[in-house]
């Protein structure tokens, strides 16, 4: 028998905070995450009868929402101001800066906001793994095929962004209290 | 395991991407190790504080009944356009019966014999004047 509309439900309606989580650090802003998200449940939809049964519907939604938001979305401009590519080009692991445990109780006061404009200045790919990985725990290799990249890609752009979103935090924080 | 391995492996390890050697391999560093161990907490620390800032926004209620309706709207819309091919199926073939039926009646039963027959005298008539002028 065909998958009917209850099914899809089903699977669906628990992912809905995760799908608009991610569309709204995707787009930076509340209505066009909203746009995104539904865009992708009505195109999961129409192809949900080509979904195998028993696979991994999360990973396979979460792929449609990126398509969706890398065909319609970023094209028009729907994303908030990111950092540049040449700003993150991939460096020594050694130089990498590491939080100490005096910084993460000066953070956590005020981490809201300031995670959340450190995480949207990452530019659009590397924010995804990064979003795909911290918030939503997708492995590595479901993060290679939602993104559609090689896993090795995946540990670069996930190193790189929390690099840089853990930079941009220490230096919110030291600079406050200098 | 150096402090240098460690810190580079650090974050597949607290994603959970090491295979059962390479985390015990971080595991028996952090063990002897009281920076790396500190880099790791605080790390760990910060990824947990993240977590549990970040992920409390839920979808709003009116996009949970959006998305419903609009699911709705796309079974009726799917329902519209199974129906109406059958619909105009049925339709195509009483009008094709119909035409059949008109056409049928209209058409004369049998050739008009008469003239059919006027007809093949004459062009055999011309044929054979034909052929009988050429081998004159």
């Amino acid at each position: 028998m065909p998958p009917t509309r209850k099914d899809f439900e089903q699977v669906l309606l628990p992912l809905m905070d995760s799908l608009y989580r991610t569309a709204l650090r995707m787009t930076g802003q509340d209505a066009t995450a909203q746009d995104l998200v539904q865009e992708t449940v009505l195109r999961a939809y129409r192809s949900f009868g080509h979904f195998i049964p028993g696979s991994n519907f999360r990973a396979w939604i979460f792929r449609i929402l990126t398509n969706t938001f890398i065909n319609d979305y970023r094209r028009r401009g729907h994303a908030p101001q990111s950092l540049d590519m040449a700003d993150v080009d991939p460096s020594d692991p050694s130089d990498v800066e590491h939080v100490r445990a005096a910084d993460v109780e000066a953070l956590t006061e005020t981490l809201g906001d300031e995670a959340r404009r450190a995480i949207e200045k990452l530019p659009p790919d590397f924010r995804l793994v990064f979003l795909l990985s911290t918030f939503e725990g997708f492995s590595y290799k479901e993060i290679a095929e939602i993104a559609g990249i090689p896993i090795g890609t995946v540990m670069s752009r996930l190193f790189r962004a929390r690099a840089l979103v853990r930079s941009e935090l220490l230096a919110t924080t030291r600079g406050r209290a200098s | 395991m150096t402090c240098t391995e460690t810190r580079r492996y650090l974050e597949p390890f607290l994603d959970g991407e090491l295979d059962a050697e390479g985390n015990l391999k971080v595991l028996e560093h952090l063990n002897l190790c009281g920076d790396c161990n500190r880099v790791f907490d605080a790390e760990k620390q910060l990824r947990g504080a993240l977590r549990d800032r970040l992920t409390d926004e839920k979808a709003p209620g009116g996009l949970v009944d959006r998305c419903c309706s609009a699911l709705a709207a796309c079974d009726a819309e799917r329902r519209r356009r199974w129906i109406m091919p059958s619909m105009s199926a049925v339709a195509a073939a009483a009008i094709a019966a119909i035409v059949t039926s008109v056409l049928m009646s209209s058409r004369p039963t049998r050739p008009d014999e008469p003239e059919v027959a006027a007809l093949a005298v004459a062009f055999h008539e011309a044929n054979r004047t034909g052929s009988s002028g050429d081998s004159t």
